[in-house]
């Protein structure tokens, strides 16, 4: 009897002496969520229009529309305040068969002046691989009961604007090639501008106003749609590749990544690299300042990442870690650029 | 010596009570009425315990002594008469003709008688064998009989030896246990010889060497005067005389419990939401119990118990993001032909749920007191128990839902929604007792404690209250058998 009282005493003892301590064990499992965008790692060679990045072009492409409404048969001056005027030469539009159209129509522009309107439109200033730097850009439509009408052969439409920068003498005429056209998709990575077959320099105003004095271009474009003053950077710098790298999560599918120039107004479009799984351009002229921004979705989340590059030629790889922001905290960001 | 005694002494006792039934065979006491402890525990319990043993044996020895002396001398001028009777008809011849035994004391009530002999040499028998301690129904008179020896002084003996002098022929005193122990024996064979009944009752070898060990026992006692002698009490009008024996129960019990919640302000949802994050588990509880027998059936348990219910608690969060450092090597071009090998750290966040599990656990310190009634043989025993559990404390450890959702610590210093003592509780159960040894039983107890308050305190949205049933396998021990 006395083992088996020790026994119990002893079992009783260690029971007690279990209360002093602490037996709560904790466990965290942790399950990624299946089929949402931010686990997805995988990148693809070529985009598709269901991937996230054209859901974030579209949702970018915030630039400020002017809207009019014109008679198809008469000249019409529009003025956008004291910046713009459109100059319409009534009997110059024609319909998709080339018919004169009459009646009225309307007409929509979009105009891209900094360099966060380009990367809202998407529309790096590129010209195929060469670089460019950018005078302003317009994108004027004019539709007719819903269908757009295009200039006639030999007709033209004149803008002229005032610049947020000193108008310079060598800017040219440039239209937008697009593969997709605007505004059914913003994201268009084939997008490039190409220059007018009319290469001479685009002509350039100033006047006095109350406010000082204003300056800046008077284009004349044969073609609607896409029209930008540019003019190419120096080609002679030597030039080198440049590579932005981010987490895994960010990949080609729901990330575009912008070099944006900072003693130019350049913005140019880094793509995304399947083999290095890397977004990277090529002919940046060594030692050029300039401000790598990507912007993301992930769902309804967007994130926002930036890397100040103040040498380019020092290093080419730069890698930065985006951060989720909101829509307009990045609208607001790019509006300052 | 003494312990071998004293297994010799249970032995008898069961084999006796086999022949005769429980109520025919003595008990006898061959040990102390001490609760022994373990020699190899703590320094200090063992201390202490043979302090309080040393006391109460002490105190128990002098009070049985005085008690001893008074009862044998009022036993003596009482049945003198009955005895002296009963020496006239006695054939004095087969057992011989003088007593010289220095320690014989006889108390005879009533009718001294043998078994279901109705001879006067039955009686004599029974007088030539007053160095067994036996407990005999008189078929004849339906009366108890009680013959026991005790250790006595100078003074006992010679009242003795002048109210029985003719009962025994043998001289047991300044005996060797040996020789005490043979002359038991030849007691014995005399009786069978005189006695054919009772040979005939006593013919199968079990019992012969049951009556043997207890004429060993018996001599061992009368030469240990360190133990005091037997005085068993006759039943009173038929009814068992109170039970002066205690007992000790250690016990463990897997348990479940069962949650109740009661709504008071909190929303459903988060009741719900609560509900489906909890989950009880297999839980526990140990402790022992002194038993205090009212009579052969009734018992009364107290004792003390530690509890402790386990849950456990799992919660989902959801948009968890979990990171991961990854370092990323890639070859990058510069420019035409002018490739370098990049590696790149960084980390890859994944978005998703987690659930964490947190094992919660209730603890409390109770007293049980039980009132349980038994029956069966001594083999084994039912029984049926009934009480109260008193809470002396309650303390929490783990995490809770709050009503906002989130996962919040509890534990014993920040603790706000719990009571630190929860009340009394109703008990209730059934055993079941299966002997194991002469003192120690193994039982089961299927319970079921019915908490009659809330353990959440007046600031909480709901009230909750625990259940618990579970399965107590221990031990009983016979304290002072």
């Amino acid at each position: 009897m006395n083992k088996n009282i020790q026994i119990f005493c002893a079992t009783i003892l260690l029971l007690l002496s279990a209360c002093t301590k602490e037996l709560s064990t904790n466990t965290n499992t942790f399950t990624p969520y299946q089929g949402n965008a931010f686990n997805d790692t995988t990148w693809i060679k070529n985009i598709t229009g269901i991937s996230p990045i054209t859901a974030l072009a579209d949702t970018l492409a915030q630039n400020t529309l002017f809207t009019d409404s014109i008679d198809l048969w008469k000249d019409k001056a529009i003025v956008f305040g004291d910046s713009l005027e459109v100059d319409f030469k009534g009997g110059s539009c024609t319909n998709n068969a080339g018919a004169l159209q009459d009646g009225k129509a309307r007409i929509d522009i979009i105009r891209l002046q900094k360099k966060g309107d380009f990367i809202k439109a998407y529309r790096p200033n590129t010209s195929y691989m060469y670089l460019l730097e950018t005078g302003s850009a317009f994108f004027i439509r004019i539709t007719k009961n819903g269908s757009e009408l295009a200039l006639s052969p030999g007709a033209s439409i004149k803008i002229k604007y005032a610049d947020i920068e000193e108008a310079e003498d060598n800017m040219q005429l440039f239209y937008g090639k697009e593969s997709l056209p605007f505004p059914t998709s913003t994201f268009d990575p084939a997008n490039t501008w190409v220059r007018s077959l009319d290469t001479s320099w685009i002509k350039t105003w100033s006047t006095q106003t109350n406010s000082g004095i204003k300056k800046g271009y008077e284009l004349e474009a044969k073609n609607l749609r896409w029209i930008s003053a540019h003019r190419a950077l120096d080609p002679n710098p030597a030039k080198t590749n440049i590579y932005a790298i981010l987490p895994p999560n960010f990949t080609n599918k729901n990330t575009a990544v912008f070099a944006v120039f900072d003693h130019n107004r350049t913005v140019i479009d880094m793509h995304g690299e399947y083999a290095s799984r890397s977004f990277t351009t090529s002919n940046i002229p060594l030692k050029t300042k300039l401000l790598l921004v990507s912007i993301s979705k992930f769902g309804p989340d967007l994130y926002l990442g930036t890397r100040l590059v103040n040498d380019v030629g020092t290093m080419v790889n730069y890698s930065f870690t985006p951060e989720k922001k909101s829509l307009a905290q990045i609208l607001a960001f790019l509006n300052s650029l | 010596m003494t312990s071998s005694l004293g297994t010799n002494s249970k032995t008898i006792r069961l084999q006796c009570q086999k022949a005769f039934g429980k109520k025919l065979c003595p008990r006898i006491k061959n040990r102390p009425t001490a609760f022994y402890l373990p020699k190899n525990l703590g320094l200090g319990i063992l201390i202490a315990t043979l302090i309080i043993a040393g006391l109460y044996g002490g105190f128990k020895y002098e009070q049985t002594t005085n008690n001893n002396l008074v009862k044998t001398t009022n036993s003596i001028d009482n049945n003198s008469k009955s005895v002296a009777q009963n020496s006239k008809n006695a054939t004095q011849e087969n057992i011989g003709a003088e007593n010289t035994a220095d320690i014989t004391t006889v108390k005879i009530e009533k009718t001294v008688a043998f078994s279901a002999s109705k001879t006067n040499n039955e009686n004599n028998l029974v007088n030539n064998n007053t160095t067994r301690s036996l407990l005999l129904k008189n078929q004849t008179t339906n009366k108890i009989v009680l013959i026991s020896e005790q250790l006595v002084n100078k003074q006992n003996v010679n009242n003795a030896n002048t109210v029985a002098g003719k009962i025994s022929a043998n001289r047991i005193e300044n005996k060797s246990a040996d020789e005490s122990n043979k002359l038991a024996e030849e007691n014995y064979v005399a009786f069978t010889k005189i006695n054919p009944s009772f040979s005939i009752l006593l013919n199968t070898t079990e019992l012969n060497n049951s009556f043997s060990l207890v004429n060993k026992t018996l001599f061992y006692n009368a030469h240990d005067k360190k133990i005091q002698g037997i005085i068993i009490c006759p039943n009173i009008k038929g009814r068992s005389s109170f039970n002066t024996d205690w007992g000790i129960e250690l016990y463990a019990s897997p348990d479940y419990a069962l949650k109740y919640v009661s709504n008071i302000s909190a929303p459903q949802q988060y009741l719900d939401k609560k509900d489906s994050s909890e989950q009880m588990q297999i839980s526990y509880t140990a402790g022992f119990r002194l038993i205090k027998p009212l009579n052969d059936n009734f018992l009364l348990k107290a004792g003390f118990q530690y509890s402790q219910l386990n849950q456990k608690f799992s919660y989902r969060n959801e948009n968890e993001i979990k990171t991961t450092t990854v370092i990323t090597a890639r070859t990058i071009i510069r420019s035409a032909g002018d490739t370098i090998l990049v590696s790149d750290t960084s980390v890859l966040r994944q978005i998703g749920y987690s659930v964490n599990t947190v094992h919660n656990q209730f603890r409390s310190i109770d007293i049980p007191v039980t009132l349980g009634y038994q029956f069966g043989n001594d083999d084994l025993k039912f029984g049926i128990n009934a009480g109260v559990v008193f809470n002396l404390s309650s303390w929490y450890q783990g995490e809770i839902l709050d009503t906002t959702y989130a996962s919040v610590p509890m534990n014993k210093v920040s603790n706000a929604l719990y009571k630190t003592n929860i009340g009394m509780g109703l008990y209730t159960s059934m055993s079941l007792i299966k002997r194991i040894n002469d003192n120690t039983h193994l039982f089961f107890e299927p319970y079921f404690r019915y908490n009659l308050s809330n353990m959440t305190n007046s600031a909480s949205p709901y009230n909750q209250r625990f259940h618990i049933g579970g399965l107590s396998v221990g031990l009983r021990f016979d304290l002072n058998r």
